[in-house]
């Protein structure tokens, strides 16, 4: 375990199972809680689609419930309000009680946020690593 | 302050990459960080200035205004100058105050300058 609680921030940009960077970031995210690190995660672009309700892949790992278990092991997991409005997750506005934007269609492990909150994540975090970005 | 660095490795427009690389810049800037952006790669067209009305053509927002912008908002935008050796790039065909960089110059901002980097 670490001394001093640092943290991981990850952005995801591609979706769940086009490529396998979503896979690896929830690797990667899993071994950094394990190890003691805070996570923070923010899904971007295409990323945002992991969070998406009822996936259910015949042959990867599923990635809506991976993110559910890493949230249930202490990661914070954000998305992108602008992405999941273009793509059609966003149904209302910013909700105070759920601190959320609100979505039937997204799993409760992760929640939609402003661009904002992405930038706080740079900010406060002591590395960053990107998936799917290039 | 916080010096952050975004990496453009895309064209402008055939991938949502640019758009939402240099929408992270802008957000950034907008929360008093320090900003520069590298055009590294193919990226390196995202710098071409002359872009003919995107939003009316091809309904997508100018990557060329969202670096204009940048610029404004006191960012500083870099082109890598081999990236555009290759491609046949020259410095007067790119957005007016974008500054051109030698390896070096971008190791030395990368390995000493730079707190975070993401890459689009």
């Amino acid at each position: 375990m670490v001394e001093s609680k640092k943290t991981l921030a990850l952005m995801l940009f591609a979706g769940p199972y086009g490529k396998q960077d979503a896979d690896h970031m929830c690797r990667i995210a899993e071994s950094a809680l394990k190890r003691g690190y805070g996570v923070r995660i923010f899904l971007y672009g295409d990323g945002v689609h992991a969070q998406m309700n009822g996936q259910n892949p015949l042959s990867f790992l599923n990635i809506g419930e991976y993110l559910t278990k890493l949230n249930e092991m202490g990661a914070e997991i954000k998305s992108c309000v602008r992405c999941s409005t273009a793509r059609g997750y966003k149904e209302g506005e910013f909700d105070e009680l759920l601190d959320r934007y609100p979505s039937s269609k997204a799993i409760d492990a992760v929640k939609i946020y402003t661009l904002y909150s992405f930038i706080d994540m740079i900010r406060e975090c002591d590395r960053i690593m990107t998936f799917g970005g290039i | 302050m916080l010096n952050l660095v975004i990496e453009i490795t895309h064209p402008p427009y055939g991938h949502e990459n640019t758009f939402a690389g240099l929408y992270v810049a802008l957000t950034s800037l907008a929360k008093g960080m320090n900003v520069t952006v590298i055009l590294h790669g193919d990226g390196i067209y995202t710098g071409l200035k002359g872009h003919l009305d995107p939003e009316k053509h091809i309904n997508v927002i100018s990557t060329e205004k969202q670096i204009e912008d940048i610029l404004e908002m006191g960012g500083t935008v870099i082109a890598y100058r081999d990236a555009m050796i290759h491609r046949g790039v020259e410095h007067g065909e790119l957005i007016k105050g974008i500054e051109v960089n030698e390896s070096a110059e971008l190791y030395d901002l990368i390995i000493e300058k730079t707190d975070k980097i993401i890459a689009f």
